[in-house]
Order: structure tokens, then C-alpha cells, then sequence
């Protein structure tokens, strides 16, 4: 028994020399906690898996190799997401194959989103995926106890969870998810390609089973999410992994104006499953059930919200910051022109408020570059000019802007005098390059030199 | 001073004998020992001619290709020992010195396998990611050599040969997961990035042959004991995958590598000790500062001296190697060395300092000058005593007795080559330990080497790696791990909510993980806290400039602490103990300072209760509390100065052996009663130098503390309070294991108790000075005048009770005055 109480006391009083003692006669490091207060939660009343299954308004599927919860809902088209009706999600998505196909070429690893183009095979319907999982770490001994899936038919969504009754039962689970990933083309998730994807990837090795999601097309809305709703500019180029403003849960209210209201908070979630397994309570889940239901509407009403724009084009936006992150999307997918609408769009509306220097610098930085690369290199001379006088505009883009007109001016106008004019200007300016501009400049004052000869020299 | 030019290689010899003759006084270079002179001893250890044998008949021809390419056209005959090992599928350890070209031992049948079998994988592990980035260096040259051997790829692959461990980039992991052959690694990577993601490394699990595990004998105590547990869980998992790896290990010289293998790996191990390799000529010289005051028993600075002779091999131009104790004393001594060979304004710095704690890029660049040659002069603690590449160096100048004889050896490895002369000097500080060392060259040059000690299953360290190998792989309801009952473990963790088992109570079920966090991150393998202090200087902005573990925080970052970085000086301004920072500010004083530390300690346990009671061990709390430090001005080592501090206590539970000294015993003795308090202090100040001396570890591997009869019973070191009526409670002197939970010191300690009164006995007693010093009971200002005497009486009636029986009653009165306890 003095061992098992030597452990207990292990166990319970984490790392003693690791943690400071506590002042002189607080003995009890949890004096709240009473002693063996989860013991009272085991033994677990035997799990009835039926029963559960029923509670959770679905059917137990059972397998060789385990058991399996499914619960079926189906939302039609007059339901309602928020305010967005499920058939305006549901047909937008239906007819967005093209837009669809835009961003499975801007983000590569979801090429073939959306189906191939007439005349092709390939691609399938879309599959909405996310799990709700024991934590976020990762890892073996981390699991996906509920596999939430969606998938758009004619007008409705149809929603289908996968539910593991018990540790046991994870094979049966990951089986049916194999068998319903089978008859899906592409997956649609919201960071699943560094959380989900990843993890029911490790679930599949655990078991040593082949992952059905292996090589499928997978379009991450978090990506194609950042370029429209980032609320914060863009100026650094990468985004603030930090900043919450295109979460799924901002989203949903900005997109679809979902409220949700009880809904179970993402730190709950596991200790709600644990509960589950060590009593065989499965109430406690519905809320969790809810939750991953939501997540898969919300996420269908953002991929609609992102296509709606995608297919209207510059137009349909409706800030600077939107109509930039549109033409960087359109960029990515090799559409230019739209791309460069879409530039026009976000320096118009720069324009108009004037307070957004870093999208407008940014902007004008794409269209030139989409320009030059259009071989319209007057054109691109134009956005650069205007870039290098704007106020308020990051140093690194007017210099380089600066460069890239004394390149232009020496040798495509062979405007040597502008070229020194701007070199000059950039030199004043501060460069990264101190010893390629002053390779310019020594050049370009040969190059006068030369052609002066006869004259005299420059003041 | 200014160094002097470089002399060209052929000199050296002349150099490092007009060196020795300085030290020596012009006596011979090998005579007999003297204890009496300041150089005890001189021992010429000759130089030893290589044994040959040949490549084993089966190998792969392209391989033998590829070692003659670089130089190997015939292995030395510890080497082909080895392979015949491995051949017969036995797990192998192999102990040579250093240089004797070990890592041949397993480069050699590991690559011949995956040739053979190109799905083979190997895992080596190395104690730190240093030691691997060296190893992979070295196996890509091979690679490249087999390249030219014909053998660009094995399998339709690239030969994959890569280091995983933190600094690993994210995008390279994934292929490293699945290419690689031989994946060289750490044992904390192991634990907290593969382990628990082993469904990622499938295809290593599935197909691992060998695991290497090099400098094997760094895997003792505390970090031992995890490593035990991290094979556990790596076997663990292996069986999963239904692979069943052979091990192959090199250590240094210990006692016991076979047993240490046993123990970590749990399989039998073959062992190959008999080395094949050439070696150099080298000098071993003792050296033992002279006697200042021979009352007081005071010789000078051992510091100092080791200045002075590290100093005559520099002066001579030869590249040296500093070994001192304590990241202090690496410090003071590198401050020392800078001021004696002042550097040139704007050429490289050729004296530098080197410990833990200094920032990796600071590490890599004092390693690349140690090879260049450009930093003549390096002063390190015992971080470069592994396998680091730092070239081969002339001369190893030990300040003070590295603790363990084996140390002493891996140290004085660091000088010296296969051919040609190097030395190694040991300076012997004032510590009773050094002192033996010292007098009786002996022990040390004839002894055999310590024994290292794991305690794998120490309940603290098990249990954690119990959540570890949960979170991995369920436990199944029969399975067995370490020697404890796993099952009862994990009973407990259902109780916390930590694990479910799954199946009914009757039917074989599992133990599944039921919690979001992940395990391993909360379990640091190198010591019981995986916190560090980040040191940030605030003299210009703020920057970070080195980190301290969690233990030792306390006592060198506290408030007004003096911290050294490379011989600059800065003060602690505030410790942020919540944030697990110390803000510092460069200073200038002439001072450092010490921590005091008061210690004490209540017996939870009792073990071996019906032995005879005067000394007992069980398991103990030990609390310490740093209260105060002492300001030490450089140079004189005097006391400058102290403040209080007042900082939060540390605990653990750990086990310990103690002595008691009966209220009988002590009233009996002739003595006012702070005399009969500092005889207790002087003789628990003697025990425990002896018992580190029998128990062959590290000085910091056990503690000692002493309840005397102050009213709260804490303080270890004496107040000088006036107490008139006898002695009322049990004296107990205590020596604990310094680690939380123990590692198995107390057990052979008690079993040792006869010894080791006896050795404490002949060290008081042999003793020149009159009336204790540092080498016997501690200094006179310290202990107090008659501690000597007192605790000399204390022994003789010890042993005479002990050997008499009359313990029992005596023990008997012992126990029914009221002593500290507490009922576990």
C-alpha cells in the first residue's frame, strides 16, 4: 500500500523539485481539489454504445473490427446557415466549378479542385472535412474521435459524423471514413492542411491502413481566406499567424451572420469525449456533435462567399484589402487580366479613402510587375512612377520602384539622365545594394560621359 | 605578455620537455612518487604499437574499398573483435581510449548491412547534437568514398545519412523520416520528436537493425535512468513494428561498461576492452600547490597554481586544454589566462573560455579556432571532456581532481595523438578528495575506474515514462515495464484521469491516454526540471547571453550575483523567478560570489530497520533554502563582503544514508557542547569525501547535511549560540542522493558503513595539521578548534559500539528523544 500511496502522491504532485515549495504550512499543494476526485468517475459504468447512438440522434454501424456512430443530417435549401439559405451555399457551389478550378491552380496542392475542364476526366464532388480530436499536439497518442463530414447534393448539404464509441473502435471508424472518402473527388477544409489532414494521415499509419486522403486534391479555405478577409495589410508580405481576423469563427458571422449561441467552447472538447468514455454519458457530446455541424456549414458558406467573388470579380469586393487579396488569387491561378482589374479596383478604392498607403503600394507594385511581364513595360514604367510618389508608401517598395526606373530609363529609353536622376534619388533614398547601385551610377555616368564628350560637363 | 611567434611542428617535442623540466625543478621526467613536493608524481606512460587484423571475409568489397580510400587498410584488432560481435548477433560494447578509432566498431558492419539490405535502418544516438553533427560529418566523407567506390546509390536511392534533432528544419523532416539509413540523433529527441510520433518513422521501426549508442558512459545517474526508460519505450515500439534491433555501444574507460550496457539496453552485452590503436608518449604529473601555513593547513590557490602551469606550456607556444571544476572557476581562470596573454587588438582571441550555457554559435566558433590553431589556449569545464572535435592538443591541465578516475582519464584523452608526446597535469586543490589523490598517485594510476550507477526504476522518473509510452502505444492489460508492477502505475493515472482502460474488468483491455496534453514536453531527460533561466544583459539594449538549468539557478543567479561570461562580469539586477529570467548589467568590481545554502532534511522512511540502527537509510525530504552569499575578491580569495537573500525553498524527496550519534555517546563526551557540535560538523565534512571516494561519483551526485541541536534544527553550518545543558536531541548526519526520488547511492553506502568509518578514521588521523583543515574536517574558522579532536573520539566509541553490539540500547534512547519526523 506504501507504494501505491507513494505513487498516488507522484502522480498528483507534479515534478517536486521542479516546482518551488509553497510558502511554510501550506502543505496541500491543491487544498480545492478533494483527494481521489476522478477516482469516483472509474470505474466506468459499462459503455452502451446503442444507447449512446441513439441519444446522439444517429445509428450504430457495427464492423469486424469495432463499431462506429453515424449520425445523418441533411440541411435543404430553405434551412437556414445565419442568414444565408443552405440552397444559395449549395448552388453556388454546384455552379462554381470554374472559380473552383481558379484556386485548385493557386494553391497547388489543390490542383484539380473543382473537376477538369470539359472534355477531361478526373476530379468528383467536393468532400468537407473536420475533426474534433483528444488534443492539439499531434502525435500517437493523439485521435480523431468524431470525423465530421459534408458534401453539397443538388441544394441541400448533407452532413455525415463519424463518431468512435470507445478507444477500441478506432479501426471501424477510420474504415467508414474510407469507404465515404471513396466516393469524393476533392477535400475542402479549414486548416486542414497543417491540423487534419495531417492527423487522420497519423491515424491511418497507426493503424498501418492506407490513408483514402493520400494524392487527393485539398483545398485549404484558410489560404484562399487570408488573401480576402485578412484584416490586417499586407505590407510584410507574410501573414500574421497570429491575427484571428479570418478564423472560421470571425468568418461565419462576417459571411453567413451566424451567431451561435451555447455553443461549446474548442478547449472543452476533449475532456467532454473523455467524459464520454469513462461514463458512457454521451449527452454531454451533443453540444460537441453541434459544434463540428456548424464548422462544416460555415466552412461550405465560405468557400460560396469566396467563389461569388472569384466569379463576379473585382467588382463584387468591397474594400482596398479584398480587392488586392482577389487579384492576388487571380495572380496565383494565371488569370492576369482579371488580376490587373482587380489592381485597378484596389488602387481606385485606395484612392478614394487614402488610408491605406501599404495595400495601395502593394498594388501598385503587382500591376506593375504584371505589366512588365505582359510586355507592356510603359505601362508598368506608369504604376512604378506613381508608386514612388506616393505618401506614406513602405521604403522597400519606392526603392524598389526607384531601381526599376533607372533600369527602365537607362535601358529601354536610354534616358541616361532620368536613369542618373533616379539612381540618385534612390541613393538619397537608402538601398539594401549599396555596391550594385553604385555599379549603376558608375556606369550610367560612363555611359554620359561618353555620349557629353564633346560638351561640358554636368554642372 | 605576448605569445610568441609559432615554432614549426618538429619543435614541439623540445617544447613540451623544456615545459615539464620548468614544472619539476630539472628532476627526471619519470621518477618515484613524492608526496612530500610539490610535483608528487611524474609517470612516463609509454607509447604502445598498433595490433593489426584484417577486414572480416564477408564484407562487402566496395566498403573495404571505401575505408582503404580513407585510410584504413587494415583494422585494428579491438575493431575486428567488435564486427565478429555484431556478425554473431550479440550486443556489443565496446571500451577503448579515446582516438582508438571506435566509431569504426559500428560505421563498419551498420553500412555493410544496409549494402546488403538497403531497407536496413540504424539509429545512433550521441548525448548531445554536437557529438552527432561531427559523426555525420564523418560518415558523409565515407559516403563519399563509397561513391567512388561505385556505390552512389543503395536500393535506387541516395545513401541517406542525416541528423534529426531540434535545429532539424520542418521541410526536411518528412523525407528524413522515410530516406534516411542511418539517422543520428539524440536520446531527448527520441523521447519528446520520434517516439511519439513513431506512426511518422513506420518505415525505420519496421526495418531498424542497430541502435548505436556512443559515449555510453555519459549515460549515468539521473540522465541514465532516463535513457533506460527512453529504450524501454524505443523496444516498446519496435516490437509494435515487428522489428527487434541489435545494439552496438562505445564508452570510455568505466568499471563496469558491460553492466552499465545491461542496464540501459536490458540484453545481455559482449564486451571488447583490449584496444588495438598506437598511442603517443605521454607525461601524467600530480601537482600539488605548496604549503602556505602549515597550522591552518592552507596551500596556495590551486587556481593559481594550475595559472602558472598553464602558463609555461603556452609560454612554450604548445595549444592547451584547461579543465576546471565549476563554471566559476572556468571564469576566474580564463580571466586569469587573458590577463597573462594579452591578445593583439583586432587578431582572433587565443585564450577562451568554454562551458554550458554559452550560446551554440559561440560553442561551433571556439571549437573551429581550437582546430585551426588560432586559439592556443581553451578553459572549459567538463563539456569538452566528450567527444567534441577539437583537434588533438598538446598539453590537459586538470585544475583540481576531476572527481572520478575515469574523468581523469577521458580528460587527460583530450591531449595527445597517436604518435608523438602530450601531458597531462592534474593540479590538485585543497579538497580532501585531491589531497589523497595527491599523496597516494597510486589509487589513481592503479585503481580500476568507477562503476557507473543507473536507477532506472527511480518511481519519478518511471512514471513519466509510463505517460510517455501511454500516449505512444496503448498498454495492453498483460503487459510488463521496468520492475515495477505497470499495472498498479497505471491504476494510479486512471485515478488522475491520465489513462482509460478500455475492455471490461475481467477481459484483457487496454490503457488508452485520455488527455490533450502531450507527455513527453513536461519530461526533461537531463535533469528532473526541463525549466532554464535565460540570462538576458541589459548593459547596451538587451540581449540574451546564456541560459542556467532550473537547479542551479538559485544559487548563481540570485540578486547581487556576480555572473561571468568569458572572463566579462556582470550583476544580477533581478531574478524573475515566475518568468524564468535574470536581468543582468555588465560591472566592474574585483569580487564573485557564493551562494549559502542551508539544507535540511526529514526521514519519510526507514529502510533495513532490524540492522544494527546506529546508521540506517530510508527516504528523506531534503529542503534547501539559499539565504545568503559572500562576496570573494579575485586573487586573495579573501571575504569581502555577504548579503541576505530571500528566495523561495526547493524540496525533494530523495534517499540518503545516515549516522546517528546516541545522546549517550554524545553526553558521555568531555566536551562543552559546541565543541561536541563542531566535532559532528567536522566528522559529516570528512564522511562524505570519503564516502564520494567509495561510492566513486561526482562530488554534486550527493549531498550532505547534518541536524545538529539548533531549535529549528535546519542550519548546517554552526551558529555560534551558547547552549549550557546537554545535547538534547539526535545528532544525525545525513548524505543524500542529489536527485529527486534517488539513484541508488544510500543502499552501497550503508553496506559500506564499516569502511567507511574506518577511512574517515585514517583520514582525520593521518592529517598533518593540529586542528582540522580543508583536507580533513574543514578549515579552523569554519569548524571550530576542536573539531578534529572531537570527532576523532566520536569514530572511536562509534566503532567500538558498532563492533561491540552495545548499539542496540544505545540506538534505543536514540530513537525515544524527540527527533523530527515524519510518519509516511
Amino acid at each position: 500500500m506504501a507504494t501505491l500511496d507513494r505513487l498516488r502522491d507522484i502522480v498528483r504532485t507534479r515534478r517536486p523539485s521542479a516546482v518551488p515549495a509553497v510558502e511554510p504550512g501550506a502543505g496541500a499543494r491543491e487544498p480545492h481539489e478533494p483527494p481521489h476526485s476522478h477516482a469516483r468517475l472509474a470505474p466506468p459504468a459499462p459503455a452502451d454504445p446503442t444507447r449512446a447512438a441513439l441519444e446522439l440522434g444517429g445509428a450504430l454501424v457495427e464492423h469486424a473490427d469495432g463499431a462506429v456512430i453515424v449520425v445523418d443530417r441533411a440541411y435543404t435549401a430553405d434551412d437556414r446557415h445565419g442568414r444565408t439559405p443552405v440552397g444559395e451555399i449549395a448552388s453556388t457551389i454546384t455552379g462554381g466549378a470554374d472559380a473552383l478550378r481558379l484556386m485548385g491552380k493557386a494553391w497547388p496542392s489543390a490542383q484539380g479542385v473543382g473537376g477538369s475542364p470539359p472534355g477531361e476526366t478526373g476530379g468528383g464532388p467536393l468532400l468537407f472535412l473536420d475533426l474534433e480530436t483528444t488534443g492539439l499536439f499531434g502525435g500517437a497518442g493523439t485521435q480523431a474521435f468524431l470525423a465530421g463530414c459534408a458534401s453539397i447534393e443538388g441544394t441541400s448539404i448533407r452532413v455525415r459524423q463519424f463518431l468512435m464509441p470507445g478507444f477500441e473502435h478506432e479501426r471501424a471508424v477510420l474504415r467508414a471514413l474510407q469507404s465515404w472518402a471513396a466516393d469524393h473527388g476533392a477535400l475542402c477544409t479549414f486548416n486542414g492542411r497543417t491540423f487534419d489532414v495531417p492527423l487522420i494521415e497519423t491515424r491511418f499509419l497507426f493503424h498501418r491502413m492506407p490513408c483514402p486522403l493520400d494524392g487527393v486534391p485539398h483545398l485549404d479555405m484558410l489560404h484562399p481566406s487570408r488573401r480576402m478577409w485578412q484584416q490586417r495589410p499586407l505590407a510584410t508580405g507574410t501573414p500574421d499567424p497570429d491575427d484571428s481576423s479570418c478564423s472560421l469563427s470571425v468568418l461565419e458571422k462576417q459571411i453567413a451572420g451566424l451567431h451561435r449561441v451555447g455553443d461549446v467552447p474548442g478547449y472543452e472538447i476533449p475532456s467532454r469525449f473523455f467524459n464520454f468514455v469513462r461514463t458512457g454519458d454521451a449527452r454531454p457530446l451533443e453540444a460537441v456533435m453541434e459544434h463540428n455541424r456548424l464548422d462544416l456549414l460555415s466552412l461550405a458558406a465560405v468557400l460560396a462567399r469566396a467563389i461569388v467573388l472569384i466569379t463576379n470579380g473585382p467588382a463584387a469586393s468591397t474594400t482596398a484589402q479584398q480587392a488586392y487579396g482577389l487579384a492576388r488569387v487571380y495572380e496565383r491561378g494565371g488569370e492576369y487580366d482579371n488580376a490587373e482589374a482587380a489592381l485597378l479596383k484596389t488602387i481606385e478604392f485606395a484612392r478614394r479613402v487614402g488610408l491605406e498607403p501599404e495595400v495601395h503600394g502593394e498594388a501598385l507594385r503587382r500591376l506593375a510587375w504584371i505589366r512588365r511581364r505582359d510586355r507592356r513595360p510603359h505601362e508598368a514604367a506608369e504604376a512604378w512612377r506613381e508608386l514612388v510618389v506616393l505618401p506614406r508608401c513602405a521604403a522597400a517598395l519606392r526603392r524598389e520602384a526607384r531601381e526599376a526606373l533607372a533600369i527602365h530609363h537607362e535601358h529601354r529609353l536610354k534616358d541616361l539622365q532620368t536613369a542618373r536622376a533616379h539612381a540618385l534619388d534612390l541613393l538619397a533614398d537608402g538601398t539594401a545594394n549599396p555596391a550594385r547601385l553604385q555599379h549603376r551610377l558608375d556606369r550610367i555616368e560612363r555611359k554620359l560621359a561618353r555620349y557629353m564628350e564633346p560638351t561640358l560637363p554636368l554642372q | 605578455m605576448a605569445l610568441p611567434a609559432r615554432r614549426p611542428h618538429e619543435h614541439k617535442q623540445v617544447a613540451l620537455h623544456n615545459a615539464l623540466t620548468v614544472l619539476n625543478s630539472g628532476a627526471e621526467l619519470d621518477r618515484p612518487d613524492t608526496p612530500d613536493e610539490v610535483v608528487t608524481a611524474v609517470r612516463r606512460l609509454p607509447a604502445v604499437e598498433a595490433a593489426y587484423a584484417p577486414f572480416p571475409d564477408d564484407i562487402d568489397p566496395r566498403l573495404k574499398a571505401a575505408f582503404e580510400a580513407r585510410g584504413v587498410h587494415q583494422l585494428y584488432s579491438h575493431q575486428a573483435e567488435a564486427c565478429a560481435h555484431v556478425a554473431a548477433g550479440r550486443q556489443v560494447v565496446v571500451t577503448t581510449p579515446t582516438a582508438s578509432g571506435k566509431t569504426l566498431c559500428y560505421n563498419l558492419p551498420v553500412l555493410d548491412r544496409i549494402l546488403k539490405k538497403p531497407s536496413s535502418r540504424a539509429l545512433y544516438l550521441f548525448p548531445t547534437k554536437a557529438l552527432a553533427q561531427d559523426q555525420m560529418a564523418e560518415l558523409h566523407q565515407l559516403a563519399a568514398a563509397l561513391k567512388d567506390a561505385g556505390i552512389g546509390e543503395v536500393g535506387g536511392e541516395g545513401l541517406g545519412i542525416h541528423t534529426y534533432d531540434g535545429d532539424t528544419p520542418q521541410d526536411a523532416r518528412r523525407t528524413i523520416r522515410t530516406r534516411a539509413h542511418i539517422v543520428l540523433s539524440n536520446p531527448d529527441m527520441v523521447h519528446s520528436g520520434i517516439l511519439p510520433h513513431h506512426p511518422r518513422w513506420a518505415k525505420l521501426f519496421e526495418n531498424l537493425d542497430f541502435i548505436v549508442i556512443d559515449e555510453l558512459h555519459a549515460y549515468r545517474g539521473v540522465f541514465g535512468s532516463h535513457l533506460t526508460n527512453v529504450l524501454r519505450r524505443l523496444q516498446r515500439i519496435c516490437r509494435h513494428y515487428g522489428s527487434n534491433p541489435q545494439f552496438i555501444c562505445s564508452s570510455a574507460t568505466i568499471a563496469n561498461p558491460a553492466e552499465l550496457a545491461e542496464r540501459l539496453a536490458e540484453k545481455p552485452f559482449a564486451l571488447v576492452e583490449k584496444s588495438g590503436a598506437p598511442r603517443g608518449e605521454k607525461f601524467f604529473v600530480f601537482v600539488n600547490p605548496p604549503v602556505v601555513n602549515r597550522e591552518l593547513g592552507i596551500r596556495r590557490s590551486y587556481i593559481a597554481e594550475s595559472r602558472r602551469v598553464a602558463g609555461e606550456f603556452l609560454r612554450q607556444n604548445l595549444q592547451v586544454i584547461v579543465f576546471a571544476q565549476s563554471r566559476l572557476s572556468t571564469e576566474i581562470l580564463t580571466t586569469y589566462l587573458k590577463e597573462d596573454f594579452e591578445d593583439v587588438p583586432g587578431m582572433p582571441e587565443r585564450i577562451r573560455g568554454y562551458r554550458g550555457g554559452y550560446l551554440p554559435l559561440r560553442r561551433r566558433e571556439i571549437e573551429k579556432g581550437l582546430r585551426a590553431g588560432q586559439v592556443r589556449g581553451v578553459v572549459s569545464t567538463n563539456a569538452l571532456e566528450l567527444g567534441i572535435d577539437i583537434g588533438a592538443l598538446d598539453v590537459c591541465v586538470m585544475a583540481g581532481y576531476p572527481g572520478t578516475i575515469a574523468s581523469t582519464w577521458q580528460r587527460a584523452g583530450r591531449a595527445g595523438r597517436r604518435r608523438g608526446q602530450s601531458a597531462a597535469v592534474m593540479v590538485a586543490s585543497s579538497a580532501p578528495i585531491d589531497q589523497f589523490v595527491a599523496r597516494h598517485p597510486s589509487f589513481f594510476f592503479d585503481a580500476s575506474p568507477e562503476h557507473a550507477l543507473v536507477n532506472p526504476d527511480n518511481l519519478h522518473i518511471l512514471v513519466d515514462h509510463v505517460k510517455c509510452a501511454a500516449f505512444e502505444l496503448p498498454f495492453t492489460t498483460e503487459e510488463h515495464y521496468g520492475q515495477v508492477n505497470v499495472q498498479e502505475v497505471l491504476g494510479i493515472l486512471q485515478e488522475s484521469g491520465l489513462v482509460h482502460r478500455s475492455g471490461g474488468e475481467d477481459a484483457a483491455g487496454q490503457w488508452h491516454w485520455t488527455s490533450e496534453s502531450y507527455p513527453a514536453n513536461a519530461v526533461s531527460l537531463r535533469s528532473v526540471s526541463s525549466d532554464n533561466f535565460v540570462i538576458t544583459d541589459h548593459t547596451h539594449g538587451s540581449k540574451v547571453i546564456g541560459e542556467t538549468d532550473f537547479t542551479s539557478a538559485l544559487s548563481t543567479l540570485h540578486p547581487k550575483a556576480i555572473y561571468m561570461v568569458e572572463g566579462r562580469i556582470f550583476q544580477v539586477e533581478e531574478l524573475d523567478f515566475v518568468g524564468r529570467k535574470a536581468h543582468v548589467r555588465e560591472v566592474d568590481c574585483d569580487y564573485y560570489t557564493t551562494a549559502i545554502t542551508y539544507t535540511k532534511v526529514t526521514i519519510l522512511d526507514r529502510f533495513a530497520e532490524d540492522a544494527p540502527k546506529v546508521a540506517l537509510h530510508g527516504e528523506v525530504r531534503v529542503v534547501s533554502r539559499v539565504v545568503g552569499f559572500k562576496k570573494i575578491r579575485f586573487q586573495t580569495n579573501e571575504n569581502v563582503g555577504s548579503g541576505e537573500l530571500d528566495l523561495p525553498e526547493q524540496q525533494m524527496h530523495t534517499t540518503a544514508y545516515w549516522l546517528e550519534l546516541p545522546l549517550p555517546l554524545m553526553n558521555a563526551l568531555p566536551y562543552a557542547s559546541d565543541d561536541r557540535r563542531d566535532g559532528v560538523i567536522g566528522l559529516a565534512f570528512a564522511m562524505k569525501q570519503v564516502a564520494q571516494l567509495l561510492l566513486m561519483c561526482d562530488a554534486r551526485d550527493i549531498g550532505l547535511s547534518v541536524n545538529t541541536d539548533d531549535p529549528d534544527g535546519s542550519a548546517t553550518a554552526p551558529s555560534r549560540r551558547s547552549a549550557d545543558g546537554a545535547t538534547a536531541e539526535t545528532p544525525r548526519i545525513f548524505i543524500y542522493d542529489a536527485y529527486p526520488g534517488g539513484i541508488g547511492f544510500s543502499a552501497p553506502l550503508w553496506g559500506m558503513q564499516q569502511e567507511l568509518l574506518e577511512k574517515t578514521s585514517a583520514l582525520i588521523a593521518g592529517c598533518d595539521c593540529d586542528s582540522g583543515c580543508p583536507m580533513c574536517v574543514g578549515p579552523v574558522g569554519e569548524t571550530g578548534p576542536l573539531a578534529k579532536q572531537v570527532a576523532l573520539r566520536m569514530l572511536q566509541h562509534l566503532q567500538v559500539s558498532t563492533l561491540d553490539g552495545s548499539s542496540e540500547d544505545l540506538s534505543t534512547v536514540a530513537r525515544s528523544a524527540k527527533v523530527e519526523e515524519v510518519p509516511f
